[in-house]
């Protein structure tokens, strides 16, 4: 564990002594502003309309048209951030040879996908704190629910944890960085709409569709609903990638 | 301390080691020897748990690789080939990953890697990030990290490779006086440099051992072709002939200097006799015959000709 835990803090220090850290943070907050600017200006325009024509104004729910629209789109701003993050991960020690010092350290398979999964979800984990600059406005002059974003908020780490996973498994798939970040993105992104899929088939096979799409989980986990059915979901979005990767990993070196 | 025993790995279809059995005793310095693409790297890896071999085994201080990978890799420090290093970090800060990963103890941690960066001379480059270092400090750099867990084993991969002549003298030195306690394997596809650091050679061709002996061991091999370095006082065409005309010697160069000397290099066959004639021809047709010296057969001599009977 302590193992797993110095290689978790070297690939997170990794991402702040590049300018990656810095970087993907500057874009992702101004993304979110984006999202959060435009929402919050529709609504205050909505409410006053609604102020005017004197409709019930409790019909409005801040938390159901800003907050959770604005998570569902950070949540999709992640999956295309994170595979760049991610990609380096193994990819970049097979290629640069660093591997070889890696793997001939007393390190197992899982201590190494582990760590690098630590990291790179320590970097997701901060990018998650900085969201929450958005309900902290909201709730500076207005009031939100807490429970139901908390729980949005604590869904886009583990949204990203599960993609960060997959994208640990891409990088230790390849050794070309490039292609382990678009099999990352189009996996990823196939996994956020495969519910599409079960708008067109019915039975056994649509519920299964349904349950493997990122996206309904989250939206259920976005309004508050904390159900152990999407704890195992996410909970296995992480464990089933990190687990072939250690795999991968100890039959190309051993365990 | 090292026992290889008939390792075989292939990648596809190509054998890269074919029943490759050697053995490394404790604190020698041993010199794994082969032309490019002979299997000296795979074997290292072998070796140091990064790649499982197909068949076979190796034994380091009693454990085992394939089975006891962790530790055999806690037994063993490694340079590879290109020493390829975490660039972005500092010089300190690689070595105290490292070793942290490797198991040393968190209280000895600072003491160990104060220690690899004496060892290497790094003290003056150790706050610097490892990308912006110079070749020879990277080098030294990768040493230091084979060593900070303080390993009974060292394995390098062509360690003076890319140096200038100054470094790889101090590398060679770093690594002799290394071989004082640890086992050292190293490889290298430079006969010089095993001659000049190495106890004892295995020579390796195509994934195969087609020598094992000590450095004076294999030059004695060769002595049936024996090879004599002779000075003349006379004139060049006439000693010419007269070497011509003895039976078992050849030429392999002339070269007339000052005041009418001549030196050369003759190989001929081992029989003292053939030494004896011609002598004796120099003598009677009237020349001065400064010198007549064998010498040895050298480490390369050798090792062109193992290798070239093998793929004959």
């Amino acid at each position: 564990m302590s193992k797993m835990l110095t290689i978790a803090g070297k690939e997170l220090k990794t991402y702040f002594v590049s300018p990656m850290a810095y970087v993907v943070s500057t874009v992702y907050l101004l993304i979110g502003g984006f999202f959060f600017y435009t929402m919050l200006s529709y609504f205050s325009r909505l409410s006053l309309q609604f102020m005017q024509y004197g409709y019930q104004e409790d019909q409005l729910d801040i938390n159901e048209m800003v907050v959770r629209p604005l998570y569902l789109n950070l949540s999709l701003v992640m999956l295309m951030v994170i595979p760049m993050i991610t990609m380096r991960l193994l990819a970049e020690e097979r290629r640069s040879g660093t591997a070889e010092l890696l793997f001939t350290s007393p390190v197992r398979p899982w201590h190494v996908v582990g760590g690098k999964f630590l990291g790179a979800a320590g970097l997701i984990g901060l990018l998650t704190a900085l969201t929450c600059i958005y309900p902290l406005v909201l709730a500076l002059v207005g009031e939100i629910d807490p429970g139901p974003t908390a729980a949005a908020a604590v869904g886009l780490f583990l949204t990203g944890a599960g993609f960060v996973a997959w994208g640990v498994l891409a990088s230790a798939a390849s050794e070309n960085q490039i292609v382990a970040a678009v099999t990352s993105f189009g996996f990823l992104l196939l996994l956020w709409v495969i519910s599409w899929a079960a708008a067109i088939t019915d039975g056994a096979l649509a519920s299964v569709l349904d349950y493997l799409s990122v996206m309904s989980h989250y939206e259920e986990l976005a309004k508050g609903v904390v159900d152990t059915s999407h704890l195992v979901f996410f909970a296995s979005l992480v464990f089933v990638p990190l687990f072939l990767a250690a795999h991968l990993l100890a039959a190309r070196h051993g365990r | 301390m090292i026992v290889v025993e008939k390792l075989t790995k292939r990648f596809a279809d190509v054998a890269a080691l074919e029943g490759v059995s050697f053995r490394v005793e404790r604190n020698e310095i041993l010199g794994f020897l082969g032309p490019n693409a002979a299997g000296k790297t795979t074997t290292m890896r072998i070796l140091t748990g990064f790649l499982p071999p197909d068949e076979g085994t190796v034994t380091v201080d009693g454990w085992h690789v394939p089975g006891h990978s962790m530790e055999v890799r806690r037994r063993i420090g490694y340079l590879p080939e290109n020493v390829a290093l975490y660039r972005e970090m500092t010089v300190r800060g690689l070595l105290e990953y490292l070793a942290a990963l490797r198991d040393v103890p968190r209280r000895r941690l600072r003491a160990s890697v104060d220690a690899a960066v004496e060892r290497c001379a790094l003290g003056p480059v150790q706050e610097r990030i490892v990308g912006e270092l110079s070749r020879g400090y990277r080098q030294r750099c990768g040493l230091a990290q084979a060593l900070v867990h303080n390993p009974k084993v060292l394995v390098l991969d062509e360690p003076t490779v890319g140096l200038d002549p100054k470094q790889i003298h101090e590398v060679r030195n770093l690594i002799k006086e290394l071989g004082q306690e640890h086992t050292v394997l190293l490889s290298s596809h430079i006969l010089p440099e095993v001659s000049a650091t190495c106890d004892r050679v295995v020579i390796i061709h195509r994934g195969r051992i087609v020598a094992e002996d000590t450095t004076a061991g294999l030059s004695a091999r060769l002595q049936g072709d024996l090879t004599v370095r002779i000075e003349v006082r006379g004139a060049e065409h006439e000693l010419r002939r007269i070497l011509d005309a003895v039976p078992g010697v050849q030429t392999v160069s002339l070269q007339g200097g000052e005041e009418g000397v001549i030196r050369g290099e003759l190989r001929m066959g081992g029989h003292p006799a053939v030494r004896e004639d011609m002598a004796r021809e120099i003598v009677t047709h009237g020349l001065g015959l400064l010198e007549l010296s064998p010498c040895g057969a050298s480490l390369e001599d050798v090792f062109l000709q193992l290798t070239k009977e093998d793929s004959e």
